[in-house]
């Protein structure tokens, strides 16, 4: 069972003179272990609409629903798990542990069970048992985001929802979480990203829904994004789609900088044989 | 950095396990005791058995006597102000003051009990995780009919949790706060007109953003203020009864001394 939303529309401040409407009638499905991304402009929605999926907001018209449960439902909380921004400002434990403890415990889980889950939690972050009885906050930054993630996972969440998750890390924050959320995701867990960060994140993706100005301007698989020809795009596949326009004839569809490099000796060669075969002519 | 003053320093004596139900008891009665009695023997008791406890905590003097250290210029000053101000027979002429035999006999009292009440209460934190203490009173809570107020004993031990968790982040963001308006040329000494919003309006709007923020991450993680699991189960042990025997007893002679 996926995520649905149907007709789904929000408005923040709503029956003040500050209402503004954040999305219009979006329809969206999010199947389980899909690696989603969510593109789109400052402002065009996509946190909203991140907040409807777990029910830290509810649509104003239209409907949510989790594996067919209502998104205020505690089980349809739990099979979500929500990572936001600065890590920093979602900590306030003592310690790691009690950090990541704390949603298994609101569920109301024995403590041998939590500990369980902390273990299993933190071992999927790639943290390190010694990391437990450290305080959250004399972490570094992508130590801290780990933590926040692992706290997420400790509720075995079937969705993970995250909110500009690399954000502000340094490059090796940035790889580290990328290799968690690869890793989540290769376990069943459906992950959901919003994100600017689209040299990191791109490779993984597997669909994209871009919003712009509340509405869903495009969603389905990247192969078919590619050829839309939307943007936005990572700058190296910018460089190739550029290239292609200019005449050479790359395959736009490559992410990585090493894939482009690829791209491009082959293409080298592809030209240099054309070209001895015609001076051999 | 700030000298940690009523911090917990880890350890493994007998002081470290008892539960934290029966050291938040005996502080409060041993703090109640302290202002019930008059006279210099029963203070004097009170002391001996601090230094017992503390051997017993195994930990080194100098963590109590750091909580004393800033209360320090208040403590001097109300034994100055008793030992002028009090009527009695004048032990010496000084211009225009008067220290008097009861003065000095009311100061030392009066002083005795602060400084007792201090290292008593430093006595429970060091030797108790602040978690521990929070679920305590968590614990102790939980009979009263709080929510005919609409809180929780758990939102109360939340509350507490976070309070102690932030306070430490406040100090920092203040800092940072006070460095970025310096670094633009703010003084903070010449126009206090000027800097104390210049520091309150951000630190303020930050503060406020954060909450939101935690609020979130934490109903995400499914807090809902009522009854939850915890870490720390709860269980009064032999030595905890042993203990409230030992204190109540102490307490009956003492008031007899």
């Amino acid at each position: 069972m996926p995520i649905i939303l149907e007709n789904v529309s929000f408005s923040y401040s709503k029956k003040t003179p500050l209402e503004t409407s954040a999305l219009r009638n979006i329809n969206l499905r999010i199947e389980k272990g899909e690696f989603v991304g969510i593109l789109g402009e400052k402002g065009a929605g996509k946190s909203t609409l991140l907040k409807l999926f777990n029910g830290l907001l509810n649509p104003e018209t239209g409907t949510v629903r989790v594996d067919g449960l209502n998104t205020s439902s505690r089980e349809a909380k739990r099979r979500i798990g929500m990572v936001f921004q600065q890590a920093a400002d979602q900590l306030f434990c003592r310690t790691v542990y009690d950090e990541i403890a704390f949603g298994p415990l609101n569920f109301g889980y024995s403590r041998k069970e939590a500990e369980e889950r902390v273990l299993e939690a933190l071992e999927a972050v790639y943290l390190d048992q010694t990391m437990l009885h450290r305080n959250p906050f004399s972490l570094s930054g992508g130590e801290m985001q780990r933590v926040a993630l692992a706290s997420a996972l400790a509720l075995r969440p079937d969705y993970l929802v995250l909110d500009e998750p690399i954000t502000g890390l340094d490059p090796v924050g940035k790889k580290e979480i990328l290799e968690t959320l690869k890793k989540v995701k290769d376990e069943g867990t459906a992950v959901i990203a919003v994100t600017h960060n689209l040299k990191g994140f791109f490779p993984l993706l597997e669909k994209i829904v871009l919003i712009r100005e509340g509405k869903i301007a495009f969603q389905g698989t990247k192969e078919d994004y590619l050829k839309t020809g939307c943007v936005p795009l990572p700058p190296i596949t910018s460089l190739m789609r550029e290239l292609k326009e200019r005449g050479l004839p790359v395959n736009p569809a490559v992410f990585t900088v090493e894939d482009a490099l690829q791209e491009i000796l082959r293409v080298r060669s592809v030209i240099e044989k054309e070209s001895t075969s015609n001076t051999g002519k | 950095m700030h000298e940690p003053v009523f911090s917990y320093v880890p350890g493994v004596s007998p002081l470290h396990k008892l539960d934290p139900r029966t050291k938040l008891v005996v502080v409060m009665l041993l703090g109640i005791l302290a202002f019930r009695i008059e006279n210099f023997a029963g203070i004097g008791a009170l002391f001996i058995l601090f230094f017992a406890l503390t051997l017993l905590s195994r930990l080194p003097m100098t963590v109590f006597f750091r909580a004393v250290r800033p209360m320090m210029l208040f403590i001097i000053f109300i034994f100055l102000a008793q030992l002028f101000f009090s009527d009695g027979r004048p032990l010496a002429t000084f211009w225009v003051l008067q220290p008097s035999m009861e003065g000095l006999e009311n100061g030392l009292t009066l002083v005795s009990r602060f400084i007792l009440l201090l290292l008593f209460a430093a006595l429970l934190t060091a030797s108790t995780d602040p978690s521990a203490i929070t679920c305590g009173i968590e614990r102790m809570l939980r009979p009263l009919p709080l929510q005919w107020l609409g809180i929780s004993s758990f939102e109360l031990a939340t509350m507490m949790n976070i309070s102690i968790a932030f306070l430490p982040l406040l100090f920092e963001r203040v800092e940072r706060t006070k460095a970025a308006q310096a670094a633009r040329g703010m003084d903070f000494v010449k126009n206090p007109f000027h800097s104390v919003p210049a520091l309150a309006i951000p630190l303020l709007r930050g503060v406020i953003r954060d909450a939101e923020e935690l609020a979130l991450a934490m109903e995400s993680r499914g807090y809902q203020g009522k009854r939850r699991t915890s870490m720390h189960e709860l269980s009064m042990q032999n030595r905890d009864w042993i203990a409230l025997f030992v204190i109540v007893l102490f307490i009956i002679i003492v008031l007899n001394l």
